[in-house]
């Protein structure tokens, strides 16, 4: 029972890392339909801008803010010149750019910073507390309320704010609502800067929990993040969160139970198995599509 | 006028054709390419790098006006397709005579395979699975094998430092990993000891405390971690956080300054098995680790010091046979005998491997404390 309790906390805490990625790749999708499979490339461009800030003696909180202005306006000149000029054609064309250009960012990191991993300056401790058999790290329990505050303030965001208001009716039915007056390009850079804010956070927590970033770490993940995603239905915010705790748990469980090797398989047989079972996800809802 | 540019050309031409003859009376300079195939980019590129500062500085240190040697270099993007693209390359239309190839394993046996085929020599400066050269006539290496190197640190856990059990922590995506931890395990039994779990962990993962839980509650005596920097910085880490006591071991994939900078600290108390120690008494280790840290600022790695030697064996066996004819190469490849090399005396065995020492160092707060040296007619 202590295996499989302290498999939940582990799998809580890469969990909510997931989530933080996921909820970007879900808005997203919820707006435009379409995967932006560059949304991991800005995780890990995160992580390296706040190093940058940091080793050029900025505090955490100022390096954390600049790098998600930076990232934040990179994800919006991507979205303004890779994908805006594909929008009419058909969903296909602006995934492969998507593709692409998560290679590229990759690319000029390691040509930029090198390929390999480089190390925090400013690290989260890993302090420990004890309940009996079973052990949690402070860092983790932080993480986890840190990612469900997010996606709480992220939800009234949604709810409260014009803005957000606007993004929500997009989603809903994108031409009816330029027909209303919202905004549509301002409300789809609002939503890449959105994404690219938690997704700066996520690479943060990583790169100082695991003193360890390098140009690749965006890969897996956002594969993981993609695959939250979808468990969770795509396009909801909550689902996003859930599939990422989800996905974060049956890794760590695997992994206790002696099935590591198949543990990154693992994402992707959830994503099989609810794509032919469930293809809206956990929480999505059926959409009738009328042709 | 005109006869004056004609003559103006006769004699220049006249000069030419002297100096040719001059130039190729005084010495027929011995044109030779080598490949050099390694990982440049990708997870591994550490490795790779090091490696090809040792072949540049090696390359540096040739002074010899009748060799006239041409390095060309491929990226192997840390993986074994590239890999095969890249000795594809260096042997169909760069026609290289011998190609120094892949420091890490999976790839290094992906090159292979095509070398073979094609009858073009490679040495590999730090490939150690036993795979890499078993039965291939033309593929070489310079560093010793994963399956001297688990058993030496299997012996040293149980011998020196008494320990009766130990878990492995494996890391699975990698030939390299598998090897040592195999012959860590049968070693440590034959020994009397007990291994409690044979734990796997992937190269993607950025976080071990699901592996580590294990560890913490089995309390073993040695917790042996065959896998690279980048994984084993962070689970040291985690290690320490999680306050586990056991001692950790590992092989030559820790042995990079990149260690302890994801580690900070948590790395002190650990052994590793490697090629060579920095600190050695030897003039020639000290002259090479002088020359390096001139050149790059930064002390060399046991990968540095690898590719260094296999640079120097290639001319030398160029030398020997006095052609850049792939053939003939292999074959002093072959003969290779008490090479003075960085890395200690190198004398191919009949498989190919080098018969050298293993140095195990442990990791302490001001760098490394050098343990023993273990020769393999010991082990």
């Amino acid at each position: 029972m202590s295996d499989f309790l302290q498999a939940i906390i582990d799998g809580v805490a890469i969990g909510s890392l997931y989530a933080l990625i996921a909820i970007g790749y879900s808005m997203v999708f919820g707006i435009l339909q379409f995967v932006n499979f560059a949304h991991g490339e800005l995780f890990m461009l995160g992580a390296y801008f706040v190093m940058l800030f940091l080793t050029m003696g900025a505090p955490v909180w100022a390096a954390l803010l600049f790098a998600i202005l930076a990232v934040g306006t990179i994800a919006i000149v991507i979205e303004r010149i890779a994908y805006k000029p594909l929008r009419k054609h058909n969903r296909l064309a602006p995934l492969i750019t998507a593709v692409a250009m998560s290679l590229f960012l990759q690319n000029v990191v390691q040509v930029l910073f090198s390929p390999n991993s480089l190390s925090y300056p400013v690290n989260i401790p890993g302090t420990i507390v004890t309940l009996g058999d079973l052990y949690v790290r402070i860092r983790d329990i932080g993480i986890f309320i840190l990612t469900i505050l997010l996606a709480f303030c992220l939800e009234l965001f949604l709810n409260k704010t014009k803005a957000g208001q606007g993004i929500k009716a997009l989603a809903m039915h994108s031409e009816a609502s330029k027909l209303c007056g919202v905004p549509f390009d301002r409300t789809v850079s609002l939503t890449f800067f959105i994404g690219a804010l938690l997704a700066v956070i996520a690479g943060t927590i990583q790169g100082m929990a695991t003193n360890q970033i390098f140009p690749l770490m965006g890969v897996n993940a956002g594969l993981k993040a993609f695959a939250a995603a979808v468990l969770g239905g795509i396009g909801d915010l909550r689902g996003a969160v859930l599939g990422g705790l989800f996905l974060g748990i049956s890794e760590s469980m695997l992994v206790s139970y002696e099935l590591s090797t198949y543990k990154d398989g693992f994402a992707f047989v959830i994503l099989i198995l609810v794509l032919l079972i469930r293809p809206q996800g956990l929480l999505g809802r059926a959409q009738l599509v009328k042709v | 006028m005109i006869f004056l540019v004609t003559r103006r050309k006769f004699v220049a031409t006249l000069i030419s054709i002297t100096s040719g003859i001059i130039y190729s009376a005084h010495a027929i300079a011995l044109d030779a390419k080598v490949g050099v195939l390694l990982p440049l980019t990708g997870t591994q590129a550490f490795y790779g790098k090091e490696a090809k500062n040792g072949i540049d500085l090696a390359m540096e240190e040739i002074n010899d006006p009748n060799l006239n040697l041409k390095l060309i270099v491929e990226d192997t993007q840390s993986t074994p397709l590239e890999a095969a693209k890249g000795i594809n390359k260096l042997i169909t239309s760069d026609k290289v005579s011998v190609v120094i190839a892949e420091v890490i394993s999976s790839n290094a046996i992906a090159a292979a395979s095509i070398s073979e085929k094609a009858k073009v020599p490679i040495l590999s400066p730090a490939a150690t699975n036993d795979d890499v050269t078993l039965g291939k006539k033309y593929v070489f290496r310079t560093c010793f094998i994963d399956s001297f190197q688990g058993v030496v640190m299997a012996n040293f856990a149980a011998k020196n430092l008494n320990a009766k059990t130990a878990i492995i922590l494996e890391d699975a995506d990698s030939d390299y990993s598998k090897g040592l931890s195999n012959n860590f395990l049968s070693t440590f039994q034959s020994n009397g000891g007990k291994v409690l779990k044979n734990l796997k962990y992937s190269q993607k993962d950025t976080s071990f405390t699901a592996q580590l839980g294990d560890v913490r509650k089995l309390k073993p005596d040695v917790v042996f971690i065959p896998g690279f920097h980048q994984q084993v910085g962070v689970i040291l880490r985690e290690a320490k956080d999680l306050q586990i006591k056991s001692k950790m071991l590992g092989g030559d994939g820790w042995f990079t300054p990149e260690l302890r900078s994801i580690a900070k600290g948590a790395e002190n108390g650990g052994y590793t098995s490697t090629h060579y120690s920095t600190d050695s008494d030897e003039p020639k280790v000290k002259a090479f680790v002088e020359a390096y840290k001139k050149k790059y600022k930064t002390s060399p790695s046991a990968h540095a010091a690898l590719g260094y030697d296999s640079f120097k064996i290639i001319v030398e066996s160029i030398h020997k046979v006095k052609s850049s004819d792939s053939q003939k190469i292999t074959e002093a490849l072959s003969k290779v005998k008490d090479f003075p090399g960085i890395t200690g005396s190198i004398t191919m065995d009949k498989n190919h491997n080098p018969i050298k020492p293993a140095v195990i160092l442990k990791y302490v707060p001001e760098g490394y404390k050098f343990i023993t040296s273990i020769h393999p007619e010991k082990y």
